[in-house]
């Protein structure tokens, strides 16, 4: 290969390259700017998020300068293995090259997008703010040293597979134990109920409580508390936001509250609802906001019993500047 | 002549590609206002979730491509020949505990493996390794435990499972390709590696970067196509039919891989999703999604694809799938 005509075009790629990673410093720049940021990752991953930031900046500047000198070819000559000269035809290049721009010109040019009902239709909505075994699951929300008690735990399970097998034993044998905790779901089939001492710290806080407030912090506590132990907070009045959700098969009567619940980035949301019957509900749009204050009922949907509102008050609510709500662990 | 008029262009490439991206971060949507463009709302969401997907793993792409080019700049040789375990079968365990050490989704630990394989690590290893740190990782069962909690066998499942298919895994991959080279290498570097030329002593932070850099470049391609194609699937993707589209166990298994396939969710998050699928589909099968999902998905085997040769990706490929469905259907009588 001809060594001027290499240099050029490394300076070329190198200059290109330079400009689509700041680029993306850009990208991350403007949301974090304008703190649209959440809209795409669950605060918990920020830090990774700036540390990505700080890293296109730096390389992106890195080459932007380092395009500009002369004796390219020979100072990143090595044997690293590392595809330092782009081969391919020029529409091959072009066309990884625009894969790199589109994302960037996608991101600051476009309108961000909340997701919404037609999103939350494929993914199916959980009622009762349960994860797993419908009432039965948490959140996902714990105390802080809980979590971390667990994960020392885990890792040593890592290491020893026997573990693994008594522990699943003992899983067994408290599951018996727990039979006698009141459940409020209908066919239990399987799972075990054992880890109800979180809630029953929550259900403490709550229980003593006439009127609810349902807040962006407290959002899956609070429904799963509610849906797990229903019977106890039946007839209290509870305020909570959320966007309007219709199901296919519900009358006029019914609509969902509905809040996206996202744990690392948006891909991963999952819908969680209230059921709120009325006959004043008819006049809200799908996917508006509303904030609702109503009183507790039950009510079954698809043969699980779950949480109902029979509202007092519906006000109409902007978009929050925070739609989705996270899970703290 | 004709060589400064294309440089010019070129310059003229970058510059323009700069100019738009600043235009578009000063100005938001107006520019879309004010050419009367309007997107579909469902392109708006697919959009959204393509570049949160993104935002989601360039920390750990950077990540792991920094880990690559501190052990290319800083491990010789030498010194990783003298640390790896000598026995073929037998280091094969010690490799899945060291995916349990490293605290790093897929999309980071390729270009570390692959970097330690061109260093001298035998493939049997680095597949290993490959495919246990992503499921044997201290975040992954934090956040598996919490999806969990009411019937932490899974937790349990998944951890064992993962371990002892990575070695698995590792083992069909050895008694297949041995001591190969199974890397992907171009005609430069084959060249390069056969003159064994010193190079001159140079700035070795500088290196790492270019190194960073240019691999980021290399592997990006692949997980930008892949973010994309997942997060049109994540909108369009109708989930609550699914599991009306069988009744068996074998059905719902394959269904719950092959979603774990297209969805290519990280494994940090994975289980959240799983969980929201118990009331469609039995254990046994979520436990194929929180098993399959890390190992092998579209983000991932194009991201194989950018390191290793195609056909040792292909039989990878073939080897994951087939694993996992069948020890996953074991497992499943087992629980009954």
């Amino acid at each position: 290969m001809n060594s001027r005509k290499s240099t050029v075009s490394l300076q070329f790629h190198m200059f290109l390259r330079g400009i689509i990673l700041i680029g993306f410093f850009l990208l991350i720049l403007k949301f974090v700017v304008n703190e649209t940021i959440h809209l795409y990752i669950a605060p918990k991953m920020l830090p990774f998020v700036y540390f990505a930031g700080g890293c296109f900046f730096i390389i992106g500047v890195f080459q932007f300068f380092k395009s500009m000198s002369s004796n390219l070819a020979e100072d990143i000559e090595c044997n690293c293995g590392v595809d330092h000269y782009m081969k391919g035809s020029f529409i091959g290049k072009t066309i990884i090259y625009l894969l790199f721009i589109l994302p960037i010109i996608f991101g600051l040019g476009f309108p961000q997008s909340i997701i919404d009902s037609s999103v939350a239709a494929n993914k199916g909505i959980q009622y009762g703010g349960g994860l797993y075994n419908y009432n039965q699951k948490n959140s996902a929300t714990m105390l802080e040293n809980q979590k971390y008690s667990s994960t020392i735990d885990m890792n040593e399970h890592v290491d020893d597979l026997e573990e693994y097998l008594v522990e699943t034993d003992q899983q067994d044998a408290s599951k018996d134990m727990a039979e006698d905790i009141p459940t409020p779901l209908p066919d239990t089939t399987t799972g075990e109920y054992n880890i109800y001492s979180v809630y029953d710290e929550f259900l403490a806080e709550y229980s003593e409580m006439d009127h609810i407030e349902v807040t962006d912090e407290n959002y899956l506590d609070v429904i799963s508390v509610i849906n797990i132990y229903l019977d106890k907070f039946v007839g209290k009045t509870l305020t909570m936001k959320g966007f309007v959700y219709r199901e296919p098969d519900f009358n006029e009567q019914q609509i969902v509250v509905a809040r996206f619940a996202m744990n690392c980035c948006v891909a991963d949301a999952s819908v969680f609802g209230t059921i709120v019957e009325s006959d004043q509900v008819q006049s809200y749009e799908t996917d508006s906001w509303i904030e609702v204050t109503g009183t507790i009922n039950e009510t079954s949907y698809k043969g699980q019993k779950v949480m109902r509102l029979s509202p007092d008050q519906i006000v109409k609510i902007d978009t929050p500047k925070d739609p989705y709500v996270y899970p703290y662990y | 002549m004709i060589s400064s008029i294309t440089n010019g262009m070129k310059d003229l490439i970058g510059i323009v590609t700069f100019f738009v991206f600043i235009t578009l971060f000063l100005f938001n949507t107006q520019l879309l206002d004010y050419f009367g463009i309007f997107i579909a709302n469902q392109w708006l969401h697919v959009n959204a979730i393509f570049i949160s997907i993104l935002l989601e793993a360039f920390p750990f792409v950077l990540l792991g491509v920094f880990v690559s080019a501190l052990i290319q700049s800083f491990v010789s040789e030498d010194t990783l020949q003298r640390v790896l375990p000598k026995h073929a079968y037998l280091g094969l365990i010690p490799a899945a505990l060291l995916g349990a050490i490293f605290p790093v989704c897929e999309c980071a630990i390729i270009p570390v493996v692959r970097r330690l394989i061109k260093k001298g690590m035998p493939l049997q290893f680095g597949v290993v390794l490959m495919m246990s740190a992503p499921i044997l990782n201290p975040i992954v069962a934090a956040s598996t435990y919490y999806a969990f909690q009411q019937d932490l066998t899974m937790l349990y499942l998944r951890m064992s499972l993962g371990f002892i298919l990575s070695i698995i895994i590792g083992f069909i991959m050895f008694q297949l390709f041995g001591k190969t080279n199974q890397l992907r290498w171009t005609k430069e570097e084959l060249t390069g590696a056969s003159s064994i030329q010193r190079s001159k002593k140079r700035n070795k932070w500088k290196q790492t970067f270019y190194h960073a850099s240019d691999e980021f470049f290399d592997m990006g391609k692949y997980l930008i196509f892949g973010a994309f194609l997942a997060s049109i699937v994540n909108v369009f993707l109708d989930r609550t039919m699914l599991a009306s589209l069988t009744s068996n166990e074998a059905g719902s298994t394959a269904i719950m891989m092959g979603l774990a396939f297209i969805l290519s969710l990280c494994s940090e998050a994975d289980a959240f999703v799983a969980s929201s699928f118990s009331n469609q589909f039995s254990s046994a099968s979520l436990l194929a999604f929180l098993v399959f999902g890390p190992m092998l998905d579209l983000k991932n085997v194009l991201l194989y694809l950018a390191y290793f040769k195609t056909k040792f990706v292909l039989i990878l490929t073939i080897t994951i799938t087939t694993a996992t469905f069948c020890s996953v259907l074991l497992v499943h009588i087992f629980l009954q």
